[in-house]
């Protein structure tokens, strides 16, 4: 069984090692995806910023057009994010601004102009200790054409970023008639007047073309762009002018034609673009590829694709079908001709156009579907109409046309991956026969794996390494052209290395006599692995110095990021413990969840004082001991000091980790409890310990599960774990266990009720997010799973797979105490799957460490496993086990990204909610109004809110109550308002309104969007940090913005 | 005490875990097949023609294995053969959602359609919240309808999806475990699960310290049939896919009658076709340049067309044609429905608001054609409201509220406003107490259960 074991492992190895090879060979042989390359900025081009530091810019450009324009565009990279707007119109925007970013440039809305093609994880944002991706980097394009005209134009940029040095840079011309000089929009050329402030006239918004902006200042000049900013986009695509020709021909009696082009392309060195747009339903294939179809009629948009990978080198055939509708009579096309318009070039890597087509009168055209080249069924020509107008056309690059041919990628994917398992096949035997003598089917094959072991794990490693890198900026590296080539010219030279050093151990001596070697490798092996397993005493010095420093880490500048409104929560519920001796926030509503958590923290903050610090400080404790847990958890079910101590040290720097351990919220010491259940839990009931471990697994469960009820889903993973092991069971001797459990889930049932009787009732018929969050259901079922194993860092996809592996690997090596771990973490995920309506990864976050504990056992046990067996072919000739294990360590070091923990210090994305309401607090006068967007600070620093202004006009989860008749929220008490009407209301009374607003992007629907615009012209701007603005609205300014009330100010019934 | 101690533990020495565990699965599985796996309204499946047989017949298969593991639990038997034949209990019982929505299309699209209906009523409450809960709402603007999704969830629009992030497709397209499809599953389901889930672990328990082993073993033996079946599985959607984008480029070059007789037999094979725009106005076109049209699906063609084109009259007068030819056509039913509940809409958002009155014709003849249509209910029970009728108003609160009790997962901020708009009813009537009763259902759902049950 076990021989058949090797073979099927061995087997394994050479097909993926096949399957790499074989995907590497398509991307550089056959289809290469698209390069992404540094853009070429005119050196004339500067970065410009504000006069004083800020977190923001607010620039604008006016620009007074003496005729419509032939063509505009721009490109810009933004330090670190922005939104264009053109005459008051979004054009796009890349922003990122609460708690954690994604990835680097993510949330942009600029399709296709990622730095790849890679299909993003569709998971939440959770908040990590990390440093931002710096955006810069990637340049955006962005067509101008539409949307300039005659007349004043105003060109204008928000940008934001979280430390306060913002700065942006813009190239872009604007061509007019007749080949005059193009208009310069540049930074450091042109003009560009910046604010600090969003500032407006009445309520005219900063960015509307007739706001006044003499009193702004000119934008201050900094640096040329020395660094390399990066665009997968051709600039070809925006600044070339349309070339070709309306095209039309004869229709059938059902009104459809079709067309043909022939593209003669001399070379295929470089990229192929097209763009077209055509009249009614149409369709377009490039040598019987095809591009894409269009159901209706969108005859003003111009589709931009790339299509190198579909054209080859001679002639090429462009083939077009155009229909009208059916009820032709009742359409549009009653008496106009169907038309297509297209043109298209080959871009050398030089820049150069080398190629071109267009659509004109040597087209051929057919009323009959016949593609056949020469036929005599084309034979009449194409009618042009008129040229191209740029001005009629809406801009979209749709990216790589060969990416819509997906049956051709799957198939030619196929056929290399077969020539790469072929090949890998052939090369195993050759190796073994050749290379090192052996003789016999299998032992041949098993000792060619063994020396392409190095090899492989490099191109497994460098998959992994790549797998997610739009999302790191360090993976710019593998999206440049030549990366391939170099991934594959690496695994060339570790295999030549490999070789010659095999060789160079395999002279003079016979593989029989290996023998000895083997032996003499396993000692050494042995002696190693002695030195690594410390004794009792020497563990605890490397232990003690990994928990001082991941302390350090923890406890280090408390005060780097802002609180969010999780922390203002508990913070507030923590101040009423202390106040009144019940956690009631400044609402007056009890924040009945996490009760002991949030004693345990009040009577720390007791003892140290009242400090926002201070309560910080109790998670930074509970985040070390969580450390110190994990590393007995490891070390008690490894077995190996060294492995435990790495586990620890991992999690010591991780960012989500760092993050909860820095935050004034329940989830480090929930984390924590759950650590000791399961540790208490395998001592008591796995390994039988004692009496007093069932004891302590009680307590912390109940802790647990006081800290947060929805870990009840944690339960069924212990009944499991003490069904399978606990074994005699005997009431007699165990009534203790009986007892406490029903101990526990009396207090557990207790809280449960308290809490479903104090907590005030919800208003379920204003919000459905605010029904029961804990029942069994069916809804999204991958949400949490994915929130987990994928989660918002690289890394965990690593830990996912080697979790996955090890599941297998441990399963078949039958430990039963180790399939138990692996099932609870299943089983919880499972649970809370299916009983937990709101999904937010951080409800997974307790188990955690256990998920990464058996990741990082598993990746080593399976490596090492892997090596020790492949070293035993080649009768240990190389130190293969060595070389699996170190490539474990390097690919988790390689994807730890210390540099960006580190940088979390200082650029942890974080809202500066609380910056603010202190700046309101110190300008606060007795009857000024205060109106929050986001009221948790509010409670904090102002201790009260008078009105709360649902985030983007929408009402979700718990956020609201009903109190006396008002509709308050739950932090600060403030009266939810949602209309323009009520806001009117409150202007008529109050003489000075202050207002937090958040930077949630304008809502859709026409309602929430006219009160979104609303409040940001009210008034005028006096404080903006990083993610949130305060408005001031005076009424002394005498001016009381008029809106028709349409009788929305009536509130509830 | 001693007593009871000791006649606990002679109960315990004869009835070990194992078999506790084993009939406690057993007793799970008698308990998910209470009652049919999957539910709609029954005048909903009267007029689409529909049925849900599947999914009372499902529910019978873990009445089989409740039997065998209660059999197993008294006697002794090959349990390598029970335990092989409870994972393949499981296996066909975690692919009911996958037959459910591949092999009956018309019932996935009646709960898609239900559910985005329902998630847009009640983010239209949501948002528009103090609005609706005055009754003086005369400026109120209704969301216009989207037209229906299709039935083929798992269509691959490019080579991107190739990729590890795609897998959780995998779960939500290809098996349908997505929370459409799940708007109207019975929890049954699930429970049937963790019964084969118990049970198994029931007969895993009982090799003692041999379970791992035990695990082991059935995997190997199941494994090639798990592979060979999610292999299958892959093929079953991609292939379909795959003749889909060739037949693109058939269309392209004309070659009608190829496209017709594939996309007939592509229908037959993979059905979630029928409910797909693109596939049928493709086979229309195809049908008509070919000089072979198939009346019905040229109606479907033209009434997309004045869709497009905004004339929701023209649309609605070829979508009836369409019905009308072809009774059976979920994917015209739906878009007929959307297109009149639209005119509806439009006739109310205009800017003089004494249409509230004219739009209800509409939103009513929409409830004909697709029959608890949520989104023409709620805009009934405002416009309703609007015009002063709460009587019909709070007729038409009740039918969500009916209709919302079969659901999953209840909208509780559309049932939340359709209590109100009952509240309104009671208070007009005089009926103070029952209104005060109303009232509390409207921000309790706790008192929802005991006066649904007064009513009925």
């Amino acid at each position: 069984m076990k021989q058949i074991g090797r073979i099927l492992v061995n087997l394994a190895l050479v097909i993926t090692l096949g399957c790499l090879l074989g995907m590497l060979g398509f991307s550089i042989w056959d289809k290469m995806p698209t390069p992404i390359n540094p853009v070429t900025w005119s050196p004339n081009v500067r970065w410009i910023e504000p006069l004083q530091p800020s977190y923001r810019l607010y620039a604008r450009q006016t620009l007074y057009l003496t005729d419509d324009v032939q063509g505009a565009w721009l490109r810009l990279s933004a330090d670190n994010s922005f939104i264009l707007y053109v005459n008051g119109k979004q054009l796009g925007r890349q922003l990122t601004t609460s708690n954690s970013s994604l990835s680097f440039a993510s949330r942009n809305t600029f399709p296709n102009q990622d730095i790849n093609d890679s299909a993003p994880y569709r998971v939440r944002l959770e908040n990590r200790f990390i440093g931002y991706p710096h955006n810069w980097k990637q340049s955006f394009y962005v067509d101008l054409s539409k949307d300039l005209h005659a007349g004043k134009n105003v060109i204008a940029l928000e940008v934001q970023k979280a430390q306060k040095s913002v700065r942006v840079a813009v190239e872009g011309y604007i061509y007019g008639k007749n080949g005059a000089k193009p208009l310069n929009l540049t930074t450091g050329e042109a003009r560009w007047k910046v604010s600090t402030l969003a500032e407006n006239h009445h309520q005219i918004s900063w960015l509307n073309p007739n706001f006044p902006d003499e009193s702004w200042v000119e934008a201050k000049v900094a640096d040329v762009i020395s660094e390399k900013t990066f665009s997968r986009v051709s600039q070809t695509l925006y600044d070339r002018i349309l070339t070709g020709s309306w095209i039309t021909g004869n229709e059938s009696n059902k009104g459809e034609f079709w067309m043909q082009g022939m593209w003669d392309i001399p070379q295929t060195q470089g990229r192929s673009f097209i763009r077209f747009a055509g009249d009614g339903e149409y369709s377009l294939l490039i040598n019987d590829h095809m591009i894409q179809s269009y159901q209706s009629d969108d005859k003003n948009q111009l589709h931009l694709f790339e299509v190198t990978n579909l054209i080859k080198k001679g002639q090429n055939i462009l083939s077009v079908r155009l229909a009208k509708p059916f009820d032709t009579g009742s359409s549009i096309f009653q008496n106009k001709p169907l038309s297509f318009f297209l043109d298209g070039w080959l871009e050398t890597p030089s820049g150069e156009i080398v190629s071109q087509i267009a659509t004109d009168t040597n087209w051929k055209t057919s009323s009959k579907p016949n593609f056949q080249i020469n036929s005599d069924a084309l034979q009449d020509r194409a009618i042009a109409l008129n040229h191209a107008d740029p001005r009629e056309f809406d801009r979209r690059f749709e990216g790589n046309a060969y990416l819509l041919n997906y049956p051709d990628f799957l198939w030619r994917n196929s056929l290399w991956q077969l020539l790469g398992i072929g090949l890998a096949v052939v090369y195993a035997w050759l190796l073994g026969r050749v290379g090192l003598g052996y003789r016999g089917g299998m032992k041949t094959f098993s000792a060619g794996t063994a020396l392409m072991l190095p090899g492989t794990l490099f191109l497994i490693g460098m998959g992994l390494i790549k797998h997610r890198y739009a999302e790191s900026e360090q993976g710019l590296i593998f999206a440049q052209p030549s990366t391939n080539m170099l991934i594959l010219l690496g695994f060339i030279s570790i295999q030549v290395f490999t070789l010659f050093w095999s060789f160079w151990l395999n002279r003079g001596a016979s593989i029989l006599d290996t023998a000895n070697s083997d032996s003499i490798t396993h000692s050494k092996w042995n002696r190693l692995s002695k030195q690594f397993q410390l004794s009792s005493l020497r563990q605890w010095i490397p232990l003690i110095i990994i928990i001082l420093v991941g302390f350090g880490l923890r406890a280090y500048n408390l005060e780097a990021t802002a609180r969010d409104s999780d922390e203002n929560t508990s913070l507030d519920a923590i101040r009423g413990i202390l106040r009144t001796g019940a956690p009631v926030a400044t609402s007056g509503i009890w924040y009945t969840r996490g009760p002991l958590y949030h004693y345990a923290v009040a009577l720390w903050l007791k003892l140290v004082g009242y400090s926002s610090e201070n309560a910080r400080f109790s998670s930074v404790i509970f985040g070390t001991i969580t450390l110190a847990v994990a590393f007995f958890i490891a070390r008690k079910f490894t077995g190996k000091v060294w492995l435990a101590l790495l586990i620890t040290a991992i999690l010591a720097i991780d960012p989500w980790e760092l993050a909860i351990s820095r935050n004034t919220r329940f989830y480090q010491f929930l984390q924590m409890n759950v650590m000791f259940s399961f540790w208490f839990f395998a001592k008591g009931f796995i390994f039988k310990e004692g009496r007093t471990y069932q004891n302590l697994f009680f307590v912390s469960t109940l802790a647990l599960l006081l800290t947060q009820e929805g870990y009840v889903t944690l339960l069924p993973c212990f009944l499991i774990g003490f069904l399978c092991f606990y074994r005699p069971f005997s009431l007699k001797q165990d009534w203790s266990i009986v007892l406490g459990s029903i101990i526990m889930m009396s207090i557990f049932a207790f809280n449960i009720i308290f809490f479903l009787i104090r907590c005030l009732t919800p208003p379920v018929g204003i919000s459905s997010g605010s029904s029961i969050q804990i029942k069994l259901h069916l809804g999204e079922i991958t949400g949490f799973a994915e929130g987990f194993l994928v989660g918002n860092s690289r890394i965990n996809i690593l830990y996912s797979l080697f979790f996955l592996l090890g599941f297998a690997y441990f399963l078949i090596k039958k430990n039963g105490k180790l399939i138990f771990l692996f099932s609870s973490v299943c089983i919880f995920l499972l649970s809370i799957t299916l009983l937990v309506i709101q999904i937010s990864p951080r409800y997974t976050f307790g188990i955690y460490p256990l998920f990464v504990i058996l990741s990082i056992y598993s990746a080593f046990c399976i490596l090492g496993s892997l090596g020790r067996s492949l070293e035993n072919a080649i009768h240990g000739l190389l130190p293969l086990r060595a070389i699996a294990l170190c490539s474990v360590i390097l690919l988790l070091a390689s994807n730890l990204e210390p540099s960006r923990v580190l940088a979390g210090y200082q650029e942890a994305l974080a809202r500066q909610n609380p910056q603010l309401f202190e700046y309101v607090q110190q300008h606060l006068q007795p009857e000024d109004v205060v109106v929050a967007n986001l009221p948790a600070a509010a409670a904090i620093t102002l201790g009260k809110l008078d009105y709360f202004l649902p985030s983007q006009g929408i009402l979700s989860l718990d956020g609201f109550y009903l109190d006396q008749g008002r509709l308050i929220d739950r932090w600060a008490g403030g009266q939810v308002i949602n209309s323009v009407d009520q806001f009117i209301a409150i202007l008529e009374k109050s003489n000075r309104v202050w207002i937090q607003l958040d930077d949630n992007p304008q809502p859709n629907e026409p309602n929430q969007r006219q009160l979104y615009d609303y409040v940001r012209s009210l008034g005028h701007s006096v404080f903006e940090p990083y993610g949130v603005r305060l408005r001031l609205w005076q009424k002394a300014d005498g001016i009381l913005p008029k809106e028709i009330n349409q009788g929305k100010d009536l509130g509830n019934y | 005490m001693k007593v009871i101690l000791s006649k606990l533990n002679w109960i315990l020495d004869r009835v070990n875990r194992q078999k506790i565990v084993l009939f406690i699965g057993s007793l799970v599985l008698i308990l998910s097949a209470r009652s049919s796996w999957y539910k709609l309204p029954p005048d909903t499946l009267e007029v689409f023609q529909i049925s849900i047989t599947l999914a009372n017949i499902y529910r019978f298969l873990p009445i089989l294995f409740a039997g065998l593991g209660i059999f197993f639990s008294i006697c002794q038997g090959s349990k390598q053969a029970l335990r092989l034949l409870f994972w393949g209990g499981l296996f066909v019982v975690l692919l009911f959602p996958y037959f459910q929505s591949t092999w009956t299309p018309s019932v996935a699209f009646v709960a898609k359609s239900y559910y985005s209906q329902g998630a847009k009523a009640d983010r239209h409450v949501e948002r528009n919240f103090s609005e609706i809960q005055a009754q003086w709402k005369q400026n109120i603007e209704l969301d216009k309808p989207d037209l229906p999704e299709s039935t083929v969830n798992f269509l691959i629009e490019n080579s991107s999806l190739f990729q590890a992030s795609s897998l959780e497709r995998f779960f939500t397209d290809i098996l349908a475990y997505n929370p459409s499809f799940f708007g109207f599953i019975n929890p049954n389901w699930a429970i049937a699960i963790l019964g084969f889930f118990i049970s198994l672990f029931g007969l895993y328990l009982e090799q003692t310290d041999r379970a791992v082993q035990s695990l082991v073993r059935d995997m190997r033996k199941l494994l090639p049939y798990l592979a060979t079946g999610l292999f299958l599985l892959g093929l079953s959607v991609l292939v379909p896919n795959i003749i889909h984008y060739q037949l693109n480029i058939a269309y392209a070059r004309g070659e009608y009658q190829f496209v017709q007789n594939v996309s007939k037999t592509l229908s037959t094979l993979y059905p979630p076709f029928l409910g797909d725009e693109y596939f049928l106005e493709r086979l229309a076109k195809s049908g008509y340049y070919n000089d072979q049209p198939e009346p019905y699906l040229i109606e479907f063609g033209k009434g997309l067309e004045s869709y497009r084109q905004s004339d929701l009259l023209n649309a609605e007068t070829h979508f009836q044609n369409s019905l009308t030819l072809q009774p059976k056509s979920f994917l015209v039913r739906g878009y007929l429905a959307t297109v009149i509940l639209a005119r509806g809409v439009n006739n109310f958002n205009a800017p003089k608001r004494q249409n509230a009155e004219t739009s209800t014709d509409f939103f009513e003849r929409t409830l004909q054609i697709f029959p608890n249509h949520t989104e023409a209910l709620y805009d009934l029970m405002l416009a309703r409201a609007i015009n002063g009728e709460f009587d019909k108003s709070a007729n038409k609160a009740l039918k969500i509220i009916q209709s919302q009790k079969i659901a999953q997962r209840p909208r509780s901020a559309l049932i939340g406003q359709a209590y109100l708009h009952l509240s309104w009813k009671d208070f007009k009537d005089n009926n103070f107490e029952k209104a005060w009763k109303r009232y509390r259902q409207s921000v309790d759902d706790g008192a929802w259960k005991d006066v649904i049950e007064a009513e009925s």
